[in-house]
């Protein structure tokens, strides 16, 4: 049977792909400003930290003696655990081999070192003990950091002002192994740093907070205060004694 | 991402958004000439005689419905002819019909079961004497205009046969509502493709067929059960033109349950991968234009992607569902609160690839509600678009499976 010759428009296949290899340049580029703005922001934010960690320092040795009236956690940088997240968030997207993630998470470990160091000053020279957890983890097959993760992420979020400085420990930083050494961890992950305490493998959130009790009740004690005292209503924490 | 799986996700981003655009410049003007709208007849008196074909085979339910539908259509009574053939049902099908017997718009055929429709459709051509001839499944019911429609196009010389657009029918069931939403969104498909001159399906439901088609191609053939297809494929070699009346609107029953749509969706998936290959010297490199270079081998392609995607898309899926849990498990639910910043927005390249594709989408469901079907565009039912993929993906890879072991399910 006779087929029935039809002209092809060749122009519009052209056009299509013209079109749509549009679109696909434009879809890279956009995400790659937005990766670019995401990095630009880490840093500002970093910047931020450091200069306030700067201003706390050079506060604190001026002074020679704080005022220990002062809430210890007003002297340290508010914005490390929203960074925290954001960078968390941006190893996800980039991949944990991103030169761009590395370099911030090895400046973010530095700026948690610091801000860590200052809490552990204020803590000595106030006496007060400070409610902070230091963790260390790894990317690479590992399903209990995930999981640990988790945990103190739920922890941070009923507790906002509990300080969680993470450290990757497959990261190539000094400080890091010199932290490692001084707190007595070993390679095993993930270790959790409490108190001058070393907990090693997953602890569910009943173990941390069984650990953090104390600390914690005065926290959300605190918190409650601070809530009644701006008249607000907003309801921070749970009952950790239940 | 590894590489493998990127490689196959932009290709599959790439071709899908190609075919998006490719329509979308198709719908909005660059439509091939020779298709523009249709003069129709000048009175009642010029509208050709039209038989209706009935193939039954178990349908006392539903074919009772179907020619009481056929006979409100709005159209010269004299000039419709319904022919109901029972292909021998099991049931009381036949008992059903006798109601109509004493109709003279009704012509009662009894015949017995060879398995394939199509043996039904060809024993009730040879009862048709009337310039039209088109064929409604038992399981569906035409809109009052539908035929009047349709018949319009026959005002032109060169149209030979023309399709029909279909909705589902009363949808129950969560499979009933995916196909509704797909249904809808083919009436775009079909319209894009009734401009490109490369339709290559002639579904059962009220497609409307000159007799001369068949007196000069020959009857239905089997074509692995899926003869709706080989005809319009017949025709397109034969330069037969087929068109789609949008506004002729047939409703169809689709399948209740999975089972039951795998089923259909595999007979239609194997039926075409069958058909391409006898007609293979007729794809890539054939002579039927946007048909032979572009929709038939991007149909194949589609499959293959369906395939290889199901697996991916599971793994992604079991992956946030195990992740979600596990996170809820060690540490209860957690609700944040929404925020929005240049770190809420997703950067992968992927990500937004998929939202501008989700972008078309909704173009496209707004030509097919609001433009074509005239229906509201938002409701409920758009959410079945997400399992969508992943029961394509099911019955593409079933089907291909059974192509490549020649492996048939029975028609019915």
């Amino acid at each position: 049977m006779e087929s029935h010759p039809r002209k092809i428009e060749w122009i519009k296949y052209v056009v299509t792909f013209l079109i749509t290899a549009g679109l696909f340049v434009t879809v890279f580029y956009i995400s790659r400003v937005i990766s670019e703005k995401r990095v630009a922001e880490i840093q500002s934010i970093q910047n931020n930290i450091s200069l306030d960690l700067l201003s706390s320092e050079t506060q604190f040795s001026l002074l020679n003696e704080s005022d220990c009236s002062q809430d210890g956690n007003s002297i340290l940088a508010p914005e490390l655990g929203q960074m925290g997240d954001r960078l968390s968030g941006m190893e996800t997207d980039l991949g944990p081999n991103s030169k761009d993630v590395i370099n911030l998470k090895e400046y973010y470990s530095l700026l948690e070192i610091k801000d860590y160091m200052l809490a552990r000053e204020f803590a000595q020279k106030c006496n007060v003990k400070p409610i902070t957890v230091i963790y260390f983890y790894k990317n690479d097959n590992c399903d209990d950091c995930t999981k640990q993760g988790y945990v103190l992420t739920a922890l941070r979020d009923q507790y906002p002002t509990l300080r969680v400085y993470s450290f990757d420990a497959d990261l190539n930083l000094s400080a890091i192994d010199t932290l490692e050494q001084i707190t007595h961890v070993s390679s095993t992950v993930p270790t959790l740093v409490i108190d001058g305490q070393v907990y090693t493998g997953f602890q569910s959130i009943d173990d941390v907070t069984k650990v953090l009790a104390p600390q914690l009740k005065k926290l959300q004690a605190d918190a409650k205060k601070a809530a009644a005292e701006t008249q607000t209503t907003e309801v921070i924490g749970v009952d950790i004694t239940n | 991402m590894d590489i493998v799986r990127s490689i196959f996700t932009y290709t599959a981003l790439f071709l899908s958004l190609y075919f998006q655009v490719f329509l979308l410049l198709t719908y909005f003007g660059w439509r091939k000439k020779g298709m523009e709208d249709v003069p129709g007849y000048k009175s009642d008196a010029n509208l050709p005689s039209v038989s209706i074909m009935v193939p039954c085979y178990n349908e006392e339910r539903t074919v009772k419905k179907t020619i009481t539908s056929l006979l409100e259509l709005n159209y010269p009574r004299e000039k419709l002819n319904i022919i109901v053939i029972d292909d021998g049902s099991k049931d009381s099908t036949w008992q059903v019909v006798q109601e109509f017997a004493d109709n003279p718009s009704v012509t009662l055929l009894h015949k017995e079961n060879e398995g394939s429709k199509f043996s039904a459709l060809n024993f009730g051509l040879k009862h048709v004497h009337t310039e039209i001839v088109g064929c409604l499944d038992a399981d569906s019911r035409v809109d009052s205009e539908a035929l009047r429609h349709s018949v319009q196009w026959f005002s032109r010389d060169d149209v030979y046969g023309v399709v029909p657009s279909m909705v589902i029918d009363s949808p129950k069931s969560i499979m009933q509502y995916m196909q509704k939403v797909e249904y809808e969104l083919s009436t775009y498909l079909r319209q894009a493709l009734h401009r490109m001159e490369s339709l290559y399906v002639a579904p059962g439901p009220l497609t409307l067929f000159r007799k001369e088609v068949f007196d000069k191609l020959g009857p239905y053939r089997q074509a692995h059960h899926t003869e709706d297809l080989e005809i319009a494929l017949r025709m397109q070699i034969a330069g037969m033109r087929l068109v789609h009346a949008q506004e002729s609107l047939v409703y169809t029953h689709g399948p209740r349950t999975w089972p039951q749509l795998l089923k259909q969706r595999v007979r239609w998936t194997y039926g075409f991968l069958k058909n391409i290959q006898d007609y293979r010297k007729y794809v890539f490199f054939g002579e039927l234009g946007d048909l032979s270079i572009f929709i038939l081998p991007l149909g194949f392609v589609s499959i293959i992607i369906s395939v290889v995607a199901l697996p991916i898309l599971l793994i992604n899926l079991i992956t946030s569902i195990g992740n979600e849990a596990q996170q809820i498990a060690v540490s209860g639910i957690h609700v944040h609160a929404p925020s929005f910043d240049i770190f809420t927005i997703p950067s992968q390249a992927y990500a937004l690839l998929g939202i501008v594709s989700l972008g078309i989408l909704i173009a496209t469901i707004i030509i097919a509600r609001k433009v074509i079907l005239k229906k509201p565009i938002l409701s409920l039912d758009l959410v079945t678009l997400i399992i969508y993929p992943f029961f394509s993906g099911w019955w593409s890879a079933k089907s291909l499976y059974n192509a490549v072991t020649s492996k048939q399910d029975s028609w019915k």
